[in-house]
């Protein structure tokens, strides 16, 4: 899958929102759960302990007395939802008259349904990283009782446990609970276990009444005194809440609230479901018809190339490939089977290439040929090759059960050589016009900057294997070059740097490389880089990668050599180098789920390792978060303490329903230092190579027949 | 979301009235696709032709064979939709969107015939879903009622009317069939997206 522009998720998030049209999946009872003021399932201020539908991606954007806080909720289980907040605070006690930006993270998790007279319960954590404006956590039980009536109740610590706070009960276990510690916020970042469920605890509670299908009426009392915005902020009257929730369309929530007996406060909430694409299961012109060799003679003659004039088959074959999005790599016809090597430049499930690519063969291939092996192709290589008998392409294809007929009857192994590219192949030049936007995020001074301008790509394959590629920026509008704010870090200045970049590099020379891909053995994949790899470095880079066919496991090396560019990104080089490099695990632990450990050194010259947990949608959508631990302590590292952020990919296919294999990919980092950084090549081998593989292959298999 | 199919199929509706079906002219931009993927032209294996209205999306199309497998008709249109057919019964469609995948019909032409059991028979159909998974709709089904419908060309027809329930959906598709047995017309269940589909044979 590549990567399009970078960074561009607020606006294609918003384009998805648009898109929207399914309603999301109501499993949920009659009374739906909100987000509260938090952006976490909740009442208000306060939690319950529902949780929101699998999967739903929530923003939200609240507001009172100067507290703004915009949310991003994943429920990346049924249980379990993960939350990151930015939050603009005016007027807070300890930001003066001075504006406080705050990030944080939260998790919420139920761990009971409701069931019978059993109320469902859950236990969340909040801003259990960073400052701690926010630290607090609860354990609350929410029933229903009725079709539109459904109560809450529960127990908070720290600052929900700041009004009417009690003694902790847990003191019963051990007195420690009794005291809560002071949090060392000297960089943010930490987690602060030592806190949890410590100090004072307090009662709060609510109901929320659904009063229509549309309208949402919740009151609550509030265990939250608001010990920093009060009385900077506000003036706290009362600790009942009240507020009522609209849906304007399904995903799409405004509230309104009076809160604390002085306030008015407004949300809104805009949700989506990757499971739900705008487009349903998609829209694509109907495949090519299977023929059957029998087929009467009049078809066969209407044949655009015949047979006859085509002796080897392969310009009509490239062709009608060509129609179908695929390009024809190698070809090669022996007894009764014919290879072929396709490249999907269209599907983003490769399942879907394989399957028309047979149905052209069962039109074209002379009637000896009575085995398809389909070979996907990616920077020349052979990943896989799928051994198709042509019988079964002509009985399956409207069996009820043909998707996993057809794909057990099919034998995947891993081919261990090439076929000769077919005359025509290479050399190939392409190139490509397009606009990017490139967003920057959580500078103090002006929280959200952005550029946006035209690139232009450059793709040149001369033989097999051998890529050169570059792109050139240019910005037409934009106020990335505004930010001053000089780095402080006492590392070299490997990423944070970045504003320089942005001010220095227009136009921008963001890539030149020249890559080389090979396959040493057959399950062995490899890739050799030189030039300037990323906008920041240029350099060596070499990988080799480990993967088996049908493994979920994958291993790989990859070592690098680079030298920090010009801010300029034209072809000089400054000073530093460095040698980098990792060790990395692959793990598809299942149900879309992706584990990934790096170990090595980073860019600042310090060992570390990085762990990434990815959850992908069978449509491409990925959302993940990663964290980076190295050497640096945390003082020296700076703010936030050690490299973290989420990561969420958006295939442009979920959009607009056709076939495409571009997506967007977004990283979010509350703060980029760096330490932990690691070199930003393109065409890692493990993403390349996995979409090919049989894990992938039998995912998509739904596809086959599309 | 539905709209895009309108204008294409009206506008193949058109050419094909026009006679061109024969030939192998493509219509560029059909579907209001950006057109990544062609269609592929049709090259037909017979005379009949089967016209086709999606009333849900107010699409109209004639359609030619294309290829017989195993008792399956696929009939396609020259915009990038097949349908296929087994004895005048939907097994499945390509290019509309929200696509059936499959269905088993089998119950169904037994009770069209005259040979099934009686009573209820089972009807089991797949789709894809928004994660590329199939996944699987069972119906029970029955027949709800049969009469002779004079009103339409030249000979009476007799109409089947097949009732199709399960928890989520149900849908009733409705027969008609010559003194032969053959479906010469039909209104048929395609999904819960794109609604019903009518048939009707075309004698040239």
């Amino acid at each position: 899958m590549r990567c399009g522009v970078e960074r561009l998720v607020p606006v294609v998030f918003a384009a998805c929102v648009m898109a929207m049209a399914t309603p999301l999946a109501a499993d949920d009872p009659a009374i739906g759960t909100g987000y509260n003021s938090y952006g976490y399932p909740g009442l208000i201020d306060m939690p319950v302990a529902t949780s929101r539908p699998d999967g739903e991606l929530a923003l939200t954007v609240s507001s009172f007395a100067g507290q703004t806080r915009n949310t991003l909720t994943f429920q990346a289980l049924p249980r379990l939802s993960a939350s990151f907040r930015y939050s603009v605070l005016d007027n807070m006690s300890e930001g003066g008259t001075e504006t406080l930006y705050d990030r944080s993270f939260s998790l919420h998790y139920r761990f009971l349904d409701e069931a019978g007279l059993r109320p469902a319960m859950a236990v969340g954590l909040n801003d259990f990283l960073g400052t701690g404006v926010y630290a607090s956590e609860y354990i609350v039980a929410t029933k229903t009782v009725g079709k539109r009536l459904r109560f809450s109740a529960g127990l908070g610590w720290g600052r929900l446990g700041t009004s009417g706070g009690v003694s902790n009960p847990l003191g019963v276990i051990d007195n420690r609970f009794e005291t809560r510690p002071e949090r060392d916020i000297d960089e943010g970042g930490d987690v602060e276990s030592a806190e949890w469920f410590r100090g004072d605890a307090a009662l709060f509670g609510g109901v929320e009444w659904q009063a229509t299908d549309r309208l949402r009426l919740v009151a609550e009392y509030s265990s939250d005194s608001n010990p920093r915005e009060t009385p900077a902020a506000f003036t706290s009257e009362s600790q009942f809440n009240i507020g009522a929730t609209y849906r304007i369309r399904p995903g799409v929530d405004l509230s309104l609230r009076y809160l604390y007996g002085s306030e008015l406060g407004v949300q809104l909430t805009a949700a989506l479901n990757p499971k739900a694409p705008p487009n349903g299961a998609g829209r694509e012109p109907a495949p090519p018809p299977v023929l059957p060799r029998s087929a009467p003679q009049v078809a066969r003659i209407s044949w655009p190339a015949g047979v006859e004039e085509d002796p080897d088959h392969r310009a009509g074959l490239a062709d009608a490939l060509g129609q179908q999005g695929i390009r024809l790599h190698g070809l090669a016809l022996g007894g009764d089977t014919a290879r072929v090597e396709i490249e999907n430049t269209t599907y983003p499930q490769q399942a879907q290439a394989v399957g028309r690519t047979a149905r052209i063969l069962s039109r074209r291939m002379p009637p000896r040929i009575s085995e398809f092996v389909i070979i996907p192709v990616t920077g020349g290589i052979p990943v896989s090759e799928l051994r198709i008998r042509r019988a079964d392409m002509e009985n399956l294809n409207y069996d009820l059960e043909a998707s996993w007929k057809s794909f057990t009857r099919t034998a995947m192994a891993s081919p261990a050589s090439g076929l000769p590219p077919v005359a025509g192949r290479y050399p190939r030049f392409d190139w490509a016009l397009k606009p990017y936007l490139s967003p920057s995020f959580f500078d103090p001074d002006d929280p959200l900057r952005a550029d946006f301008g035209a690139q232009i790509e450059l793709d040149y394959e001369p033989v097999r294997g051998l890529e050169f590629a570059g792109t050139l920026r240019k910005r037409v509008i934009g106020n990335l070059d505004e930010s001053t704010r000089p780095s402080n870090s006492e590392l070299p200045r490997v990423r944070s740097d970045f504003n320089r970049f942005d001010e220095k590099g227009d136009p921008a020379l963001t890539d030149l490389t020249a890559a080389y891909y090979f396959k040493p053995g057959r399950d062995l994949y490899g890739r050799v880089t030189a030039g300037y790899l990323e906008r920041m470095f240029g350099g060596v880079s070499s990988e080799l990668l480990w993967a088996r066919n049908d493994s979920p496991f994958a291993l790989g090396v990859e070592v690098n050599y680079a030298r920090q560019r010009d801010f300029e990104q034209d072809f000089g080089f400054q000073d530093y180098d460095v040698a980098t490099g990792h060790v990395s695990a692959y793990w598809d632990m299942g149900n879309g789920f992706h584990a990934q450990l790096d170990a090595g050194r980073y860019l600042a010259r310090d060992w570390g390792a990085t762990l990434t947990l990815d959850r992908e949608f069978g449509n491409g959508w990925k959302v993940g978060a990663f964290a980076t631990l190295t050497d640096v302590p945390f003082d020296e590292f700076g703010e936030g303490s050690f490299d973290k952020g989420i990561r969420i990919t958006i295939p442009i296919s979920w959009l607009t329903g056709e076939p495409d294999k571009t997506a967007y990919t977004a990283t979010i980092r509350p703060v980029l230092r760096d330490g932990g950084a690691r070199l930003n090549v393109g065409g890692r081998l493990y993403d390349r190579v996995r979409p090919l593989q049989k894990p992938a292959l039998r995912d998509g298999w739904g596809r086959f027949w599309r | 979301m539905t709209a895009p199919h309108v204008r294409p199929l009206a506008a193949v509706m058109l050419i094909l009235s026009t006679g061109l079906i024969a030939g192998c002219d493509r219509v560029s931009g059909a579907m209001g696709l950006t057109g990544t993927v062609g269609a592929t032209a049709p090259q037909l294996i017979g005379p009949e032709r089967l016209r086709v209205t999606v009333p849900d999306r107010g699409a109209q199309a004639v359609l030619g064979p294309v290829s017989r497998t195993g008792g399956v008709t696929v009939w396609q249109t020259l915009d990038g939709i097949t349908l296929a057919f087994r004895d005048g019964a939907l097994k499945g469609t390509r290019g509309l969107g929200d696509d059936l995948m499959s269905a088993d019909v089998s119950g169904d032409l037994a009770m069209l015939r005259g040979t099934g059991p009686g009573g209820h028979h089972p009807h089991i159909r797949s789709y894809l879903d928004g994660e590329n998974r199939t996944v699987f709709r069972s119906y029970q089904c029955r027949r709800t009622g049969t009469d002779r419908d004079s009103g339409h060309d030249e000979t009476a027809l007799r109409r089947v009317t097949m009732r199709c329930v399960s928890p989520h959906d149900s849908f009733t598709n409705v027969y008609w069939l010559d003194g032969a047995g053959a479906v010469i017309r039909s209104r048929q269940w395609v999904g819960p997206q794109i609604g019903y589909m009518e048939t009707q044979r075309v004698s040239r």
